[in-house]
């Protein structure tokens, strides 16, 4: 349990720092995800664990839109990618 | 329900009809906007709705108040607006206006169920569809500089509703429930509590723009093309806002600590945004620099409260909103026929624009007259039952930024107005924009106008 949120404090860290301080764009993205997936791991681990259906189905709601996100993101960046080279 | 639902069915109406864009995507928006109206006027509230009969704590309820209905009538009318210009501004283009329709009406979902939903995870699932697709909107028009502030508009919100589902987390583990309802109930000032809701809240003026994390707003709002920033200025920072709201007074989340500092942070913005909008060449950069100063006005009530628990500040706030919503996006649109004939929106460019599109500049005035508060516009009563609940308290300082943001605006708004009305430089003989262009603009600067002559009636629906 105490590893699990720690883990999760971590990795939400880690990704804020890097969306904040990482240059490019791709960088920023992984670092999005990393800082999602903290959250998720949090929630999971403060809400009752693994057999807590609600905050299962929170986690995977919550990883529809992180993925969904990210696919807009990486469209930006390859729409900008083109423009940049035309 | 049908209320949520119907910019759903439109949107996918739109999606599988592109090229009848124009009459499927009216037609939605007109009956999104009768719907709520029937809704507002003719059905009880407030009333809970329970969703596929599943009760809270398991199920996800919707909560109908008279208030969330006032921001979806907000929200149903500029869209119609909105939508009406639109329509014209794209209509050589099929593509285009397919996509923004379909955006818009997600975005339209998105705000609704922001609007009346009572499920603090839902509500984060609201967050992300406004902040999805006002994104998918600021780059519609992929050039760089839009595709520029759209990534970092996106990754501005994404930390945003991250750090408000972090909060939505901590509030799950220590109490057991989504719904706002029986959160409220439920509650107790504790640590974790505390710091649930400062998370949630850091997130949510992350995305509202109030100073100083208003960094993202400017190039977003000024870069995208002009219907869709007067979406993004006028409703979608109101959601966030409106979550905000619902949380600290429904939710009994607030604290006066949190409220002092979010008043301190609301009345630099005010003072900030104005001078930096007294700055700015372009005419869409003064605009969102003065969305950033209105916002700081609408923070000032956290501060308020603390000293008036009665509803006068609040009961400002809403004026205040409703006459942003209305008065922001018509200026928007307003801007948007000026720019539609010129091209560029470089005040020096505009020199004289007043002869060809007095319209337009006409529906730009009326709107200026409620964002710098003069009577009788809604604008200006919001202000004032600020002003008297500052007064009353003896908060001087607040009454001072008041004043001040005032003098301000009027600064950064005469100036375009001066500009509009010179002589022109260039003799060009420059086409008036199309009548459809120009109508919605002056259809919601005249509503937020006209509105102040309704101010009771709305204080005594809002808190009847």
């Amino acid at each position: 349990m105490v590893v699990f949120a720690g883990c999760g404090v971590f990795l939400v860290c880690l990704g804020l720092a890097g969306v904040l301080f990482q240059e490019g764009y791709i960088k920023k993205i992984l670092a999005l995800n990393l800082f999602s997936s903290g959250i998720f791991l949090l929630l999971i681990t403060l809400g009752g664990g693994r057999d807590d259906p609600v905050a299962n189905a929170m986690v995977l709601t919550g990883i529809v839109v992180a993925l969904g996100a990210t696919a807009l993101a990486l469209a930006l960046v390859r729409a900008l990618h083109v423009q940049e080279n035309t | 329900m049908s209320l949520v639902l119907t910019p759903l069915y439109f949107a996918l109406m739109v999606f599988l009809w592109p090229k009848r864009a124009n009459v499927v995507a009216l037609l939605g928006l007109g009956v999104q906007f009768g719907l709520t109206l029937y809704t507002a006027f003719w059905t009880p509230l407030p009333r809970r709705i329970t969703l596929g009969d599943w009760g809270a704590p398991l199920g996800i309820e919707l909560w109908l108040s008279p208030l969330s209905l006032l921001f979806c009538l907000l929200s149903s009318a500029v869209f119609l607006g909105v939508g009406l210009y639109a329509n014209t501004a794209y209509k050589n283009n099929h593509k285009e206006r397919s996509r923004f329709f379909v955006l818009a009406f997600f975005l339209s979902l998105g705000l609704t169920l922001l609007f009346v939903s009572d499920d603090v995870f839902n509500l984060y699932v609201a967050l992300e569809i406004v902040g999805l697709s006002a994104i998918g909107l600021s780059a519609l028009r992929p050039t760089k500089e839009a595709l520029r502030a759209s990534l970092t508009y996106l990754f501005t919100t994404l930390v945003g509703s991250g750090a408000y589902l972090l909060g939505v987390a901590l509030l799950y583990g220590e109490y057991g429930v989504l719904s706002l309802d029986l959160l409220s109930k439920a509650l107790v000032s504790s640590p974790t509590s505390n710091i649930a809701f400062g998370l949630m809240a850091a997130g949510l003026i992350l995305k509202t723009a109030l100073f100083p994390l208003h960094f993202w707003l400017p190039k977003a709002h000024a870069n995208a093309t002009s219907p869709v920033s007067a979406l993004l200025s006028g409703l979608v920072i109101k959601g966030s806002f409106f979550l905000l709201y619902r949380l600290w007074f429904d939710g009994g989340l607030g604290n006066e600590t949190l409220g002092h500092g979010l008043g301190i942070l609301g009345g630099v913005g005010v003072l900030y945004a104005s001078v930096l909008a007294l700055l700015q060449t372009k005419l869409k950069r003064i605009i969102a620099y003065s969305t950033v100063a209105q916002i700081g006005y609408l923070f000032l009530v956290f501060g308020l409260v603390k000293f008036d628990d009665s509803l006068v500040p609040r009961g400002g706030i809403l004026l205040l909103a409703l006459a942003h919503g209305l008065a922001k996006a018509g200026m928007f649109l307003a801007a948007g026929a000026l720019v539609y004939v010129h091209k560029k929106d470089d005040l020096a460019t505009l020199q004289g624009v007043g002869s060809y599109a007095p319209l337009s500049v006409f529906s730009f005035g009326i709107a200026a007259v409620s964002i710098m508060g003069l009577p009788p516009s809604l604008g200006f009563f919001g202000k004032w039952l600020l002003l008297l609940s500052a007064f009353e308290h003896r908060e001087m300082i607040v009454a001072g930024v008041f004043i001040a943001g005032g003098v301000l605006s009027a600064g950064y708004m005469f100036r375009p107005l001066s500009v509009f009305f010179a002589k022109p430089t260039h003799t060009l003989s420059l086409q008036r924009p199309p009548l459809w262009l120009e109508l919605p603009a002056l259809g919601l600067s005249l509503g937020a106008l006209a509105l102040g002559f309704f101010t009771s009636h709305i204080l005594d629906y809002a808190h009847g």
